[in-house]
């Protein structure tokens, strides 16, 4: 009768072959084996198995596998080596250094940046949409303005500087005449006063552009002149300007545009996968000619 | 001076000393390469890479046995050339075994093998059986089979050898001891009789 020899029974009867088994293990098996002809069939075949590759002839050695210096002095590293560990070296110092340095935009980058700053203002309305404020206009009605900002008409210290101030008030409004005398510089300015009615508050006008700097300040400073019937104070800005926006996008102030931002995201992604790449270059390099 | 001696003076640098171990092993570490590669070219560069790496290791060196040590490197060497080959196949320029085609720069025939024509014979053909089969297994199982049964080692040396645990060094070996008698029964006819496997034990 033959039976199958299972996984277990084969391990068991090479190392029973090889002495491995321990004593009970040994005993089992060799009860196993009186009775189960397979078992035996196979331990045969084993033995035999083993004798033939026990048999196989011992090659005679090639050569001697002796050292000797010449064997055991390093082999030189090949040029590529320092190449490969220059470049991630300074790959890497470069990823460093771009976390504290900010590359100045290039010439190249200038149209992108004007393109930026024109867009801006498109941004503006979401931002100021929720709160229109309530402005306060007081004053007196007929007071010229002398001074952006300056809160009243300054007092000439002297009659050239009260000429110029006159000269200056005339030539802010061409073809227009002053209709009404300044005052004299002592008289008070009650900015306490009860105002002549509350104006609305103001529209918020689409922004047109960007602000840009003129190149001649008294033209603009007579631009802004407002109208009779209302009067400057300091940090308000005259009712021809009411509810147009006067802003700048802080976001183009301080913050880095997107596009050069990715940029230098992409600069450093290139920087890391030549660092990683020539890293392992040298590493291989190393371990083929030294390890 | 006896090996752990040696040993000890070959870690301090001492050449000479560590040549007189390479005498020892040498044998046994060409021979276990050559079963793994099958390639005399390939299994000298394995071996003296290998003593060459082993001197520059030896401190890694912490006791045990210096024979499982040492065949271990050898073994390692000849794993990454197997890599090597499996990355990169290439054909052999040189004939396979000795039945094949001879070449006019290096007829086998004016070669002199010590042993006599018949000798000569019945050892080829057993070793071209066995070196066949151990071919057609796994390495793994190749390894512990040479190990064991052709290099004579015992189980735990093997363990240490290869880093493997004791049980799987058991079911790998009798699991290779069962395709080599497969494998080996379609060369009966040209093994010397007492080889020959056969079943001799009947209900």
């Amino acid at each position: 009768m033959k039976n199958r020899v299972s996984p277990q029974d084969l391990e068991l009867l090479s190392a029973y072959l090889d002495g491995e088994l321990s004593p009970r293990q040994k005993e089992n098996l060799e009860q196993q084996l009186k009775t189960n002809t397979t078992l035996r069939q196979l331990l045969a075949d084993l033995r035999l198995t083993r004798k033939i590759l026990r048999s196989t002839p011992v090659r005679r050695l090639p050569r001697s596998f002796t050292l000797t210096e010449e064997m055991l002095r390093p082999k030189p590293l090949p040029f590529l080596f320092p190449v490969f560990s220059a470049a991630s070296a300074i790959s890497l110092i470069l990823i460093f250094l771009s976390f504290f340095i900010r590359i100045a935009p290039s010439p190249a980058m200038a149209p992108a940046q004007r393109m930026l700053e024109q867009a801006a203002p498109m941004i503006a309305p979401l931002e100021t949409a929720t709160a229109a404020p309530l402005i306060y206009w007081g004053g007196l009605p007929t007071m010229p303005v002398e001074g952006l900002g300056g809160g009243g008409p300054p007092a000439p210290a002297t009659m050239s500087d009260q000429r110029e101030a006159e000269e200056l008030t005339t030539k802010q409004i061409p073809g227009e005449a002053p209709d009404a005398p300044a005052l004299p510089a002592e008289t008070p300015i009650d900015v306490y006063a009860e105002p002549e009615a509350f104006l609305p508050p103001p529209e918020i006008a689409q922004p047109t552009a960007a602000p840009q700097p003129s190149a001649t300040p008294l033209a603009l400073q007579a631009a802004e002149l407002p109208p009779p019937g209302g009067v400057p104070i300091l940090g308000i800005p005259p009712t021809q300007e009411m509810g147009r926006m006067q802003y700048t996008p802080i976001a183009t102030l301080t913050e880095e545009p997107p596009l050069r931002r990715n940029n230098i995201l992409m600069i450093r992604l290139l920087l890391l996968s030549l660092a990683l790449i020539s890293g392992a270059g040298a590493i291989t390099l190393y371990r083929k000619y030294r390890a | 001076m006896d090996e752990t001696s040696l040993i000890h003076a070959a870690q301090k640098g001492d050449l000479e000393a560590f040549n007189r171990i390479v005498v020892i092993y040498q044998g046994m570490a060409y021979n276990l390469a050559y079963r793994i590669l099958n390639n005399d070219t390939l299994a000298e560069d394995a071996t003296q890479n290998a003593f060459i790496s082993a001197y520059r290791n030896l401190s890694k060196y912490r006791g045990g046995s210096f024979r499982a040590w040492i065949l271990r490197v050898v073994t390692n060497y000849c794993y990454d050339e197997l890599r090597r080959q499996k990355r990169r196949p290439t054909i052999p320029l040189e004939p396979l075994d000795d039945d094949s085609e001879e070449t006019l720069e290096s007829p086998r025939w004016l070669t002199d093998d010590a042993p006599g024509p018949e000798e000569t014979l019945v050892t080829k053909e057993l070793e071209k059986a066995v070196q066949h089969c151990l071919d057609r297994l796994p390495a793994n199982f190749r390894t512990v089979v040479i190990l064991v049964d052709i290099q004579g080692l015992d189980y735990q040396e093997v363990s240490e050898t290869i880093r493997t645990p004791l049980g799987t060094i058991k079911s790998r070996l009798a699991r290779a001891r069962l395709r080599m008698q497969d494998c080996l029964q379609g060369f009966r006819e040209l093994l010397p009789s007492a080889f020959r496997l056969v079943n001799e034990v009947q209900d």
